[in-house]
């Protein structure tokens, strides 16, 4: 079954049952998407920082200390180095960001010999609840962490978002390489990589999924814009991925959705053994949660 | 309207048209002369040869030509030819032009000439050649084997474009473009890349009512049972009209291992001008040049 909604996404981490999730160096906004994972059922914390302060903030927040497994760990660099390191080891499902620098958390995870990097590069999914048009998930790639892709880094990209899509339930996820108009021109450089992008997938350098660009975001999302322009294909329309030309794209679309449009997020970075959760301060309670559930989903695997 | 699969086509169509005047640069010599007597004669062309009167008449006696089959404009000199040859054709007296015995540099410096020549704004001068290969289905179009050494991804639109102009004049509806490289796949390379781009061009509809795929290796735009076997699955499985090189030495390559191995008749032109322009050389056969001079009056 394809998950549509946030609150599937949510019942499949259930059946995981718990997984454990590393908080690297947590402070307010962590351990609060953590404690939200741990109510739902859905994560058991373990908090890597320094204990005293770990026990106070739990405290703060109206949690048992005493309750949730802590590692200890002196700075946020060395919080992050040990989340890491339990990721590795089977001992972590998922990292989840603290109070360390992102730059630190991605030093740790791209470490040549400790660290936990599978895919070529590491790139961010966000995922768009759409409770009003289409009823359905959109993920945006990449808003977060690819400042300015190169064609490599954009194939790459949906390598590691079509993985994410498959443990969702979707068999042949729909790709849509984004621009500003559906014709190619070397005046928008990624209109060019876009086609080079669809050519490499019709070659079956791209498997997976079906992909489709350049797309303006209307004919991607909107049959009818699709059809109005004459665009016909398997994406056109209907795409479940849309691959942003660089991050500020991406990072205007994904807000633009959050702010205007209302609809919830959630963030995974993946292309690491385990995926990589960054909150945001102003993520709320239901994004925090659903973020660690789109962790859990998209990397939960039988057999490791 | 069936493609025509044969240059001796081209003929009967170009009769059909209104007819072409073609203004010879330089004819001077007895294989033009003999050329421009045959398409003459075969009602393809009226022709007006310029040169030097006297030599003209001297060498068409010398080669059994009659002269009062076409006109002659008494000029001096090579480059004069060439200038009064491309201005007849700027004037709108002639349709078309035929290199003589002009050397190649300095009649495509008179096409060139941005005050007096061919070449519009924008123009992208570049040549298109279409071969007929005994045994094969279907008449090829082959762009760019000899103009433009390495074309930018911008000539390569406009060469595609004129290209795909030379198919539709041999009643091909929808030409199946090949943009060739040496693999199917899309590799680092920048002609397996632009092949990719060309292509996202022609499948949003930028070259018109066409279907493209690239990259392609040869034998998968050109034999069917190469795509079969390798299980390819494109808009064109070995039945591509039109083929886009990545530049002048896979070209000319190409060009010449289709005329020596496979025996191919050829007709080619220089495209991009406002008017055709026929660029043989000695080293064509008679047919060629009459087939050159057809395609030319066929696109005039």
């Amino acid at each position: 079954m394809e998950i549509r909604t946030f609150d599937q996404l949510l019942e499949e981490a259930k059946k995981r049952g718990r997984k454990k999730l590393a908080v690297a160096f947590p402070e307010e906004v962590s351990l609060h998407a953590a404690l939200l994972a741990h109510e739902a059922g859905i994560a058991a914390p373990v908090l890597v920082g320094v204990p005293d302060k770990i026990r106070e903030l739990l405290v703060q927040a109206g949690a048992d200390p005493d309750a949730f497994e802590i590692e200890e760990a002196d700075s946020p660099a060395e919080a992050c180095a040990v989340a890491v390191a339990l990721a590795r080891d089977d001992k972590a499902d998922v990292i989840l960001k603290g109070g360390a620098q992102t730059a630190q958390m991605l030093h740790a995870v791209l470490d040549k010999e400790n660290g936990i990097r599978v895919s070529k590069v590491l790139s961010e999914c966000s995922l768009y609840e759409d409770t009003r048009v289409r009823h359905s998930l959109l993920a945006v790639v990449d808003g977060g962490i690819l400042v300015a892709p190169t064609l490599d880094e954009k194939v790459e990209a949906i390598r590691n978002t079509v993985n994410v899509y498959h443990k969702l339930g979707y068999e042949n996820p729909k790709v849509a390489v984004l621009a500003a108009v559906e014709t190619v021109t070397d005046k928008m450089p990624c209109t060019e990589d876009a086609a080079i992008i669809t050519r490499m997938w019709e070659r079956g350098q791209i498997k997976g999924c079906v992909v489709d660009g350049p797309l303006a975001l209307d004919n991607a999302i909107s049959p009818r814009a699709a059809s109005i322009k004459g665009i016909g294909g398997e994406v056109a329309g209907v795409a479940d991925i849309l691959i942003v030309p660089d991050i500020e794209a991406g990072n205007l679309l994904g807000k633009s959705m959050t702010y205007f449009a209302g609809f919830t997020s959630a963030h995974v970075t993946i292309g690491a053994r385990k995926p990589i959760l960054v909150p945001s301060r102003a993520d709320d309670g239901r994004t925090k949660l659903m973020s660690v559930a789109l962790g859990i989903v998209a990397y939960y695997q039988e057999e490791l | 309207m069936t493609p025509m699969t044969h240059l001796s086509e081209i003929p009967a169509a170009v009769k059909g048209l209104s007819h072409k005047r073609m203004a010879v640069a330089y004819g001077e010599d007895a294989h033009t002369l003999q050329a421009v007597e045959r398409a003459v004669k075969e009602g393809i062309v009226d022709a007006v040869v310029v040169g030097a009167k006297r030599t003209i008449t001297e060498i068409a006696g010398e080669c059994g030509v009659d002269t009062k089959l076409f006109e002659v404009m008494d000029v001096e000199g090579e480059m004069p030819s060439v200038k009064a040859a491309v201005k007849l054709v700027r004037d709108g007296s002639a349709h078309m032009l035929m290199k003589g015995l002009a050397h190649t540099d300095n009649y495509m410096r008179g096409i060139l000439d941005k005050e007096t020549g061919l070449l519009p704004e924008g123009g992208t001068l570049s040549h298109v050649a279409v071969f007929d290969i005994p045994g094969y289905p279907r008449l090829l179009v082959l762009s760019d084997a000899a103009v433009i050494p390495l074309p930018t991804l911008l000539q390569k639109v406009a060469i595609t474009k004129y290209a795909i102009r030379v198919a539709n004049s041999l009643r091909v509806e929808i030409p199946k473009i090949a943009f060739l490289s040496a693999s199917e796949n899309v590799l680092k390379f920048p002609s397996s890349q632009e092949a990719a781009i060309l292509t996202g061009m022609a499948v949003r509809k930028q070259f018109g009512n066409v279907l493209a795929e690239g990259p392609l290796s040869i034998d998968l735009a050109l034999f069917p049972e190469v795509s079969d076997i390798k299980g390819f699955k494109g808009r064109v499985r070995g039945d591509a009209d039109v083929l886009i090189v990545p530049d002048i030495d896979c070209g000319n390559v190409l060009y010449k291992v289709i005329v020596r191995f496979a025996k191919a008749e050829t007709a080619a032109m220089v495209t991009g001008t406002t008017a055709p322009c026929i660029l043989s050389s000695r080293g064509d056969s008679d047919d060629s040049k009459f087939y050159s001079i057809a395609l030319g009056a066929l696109n005039a």
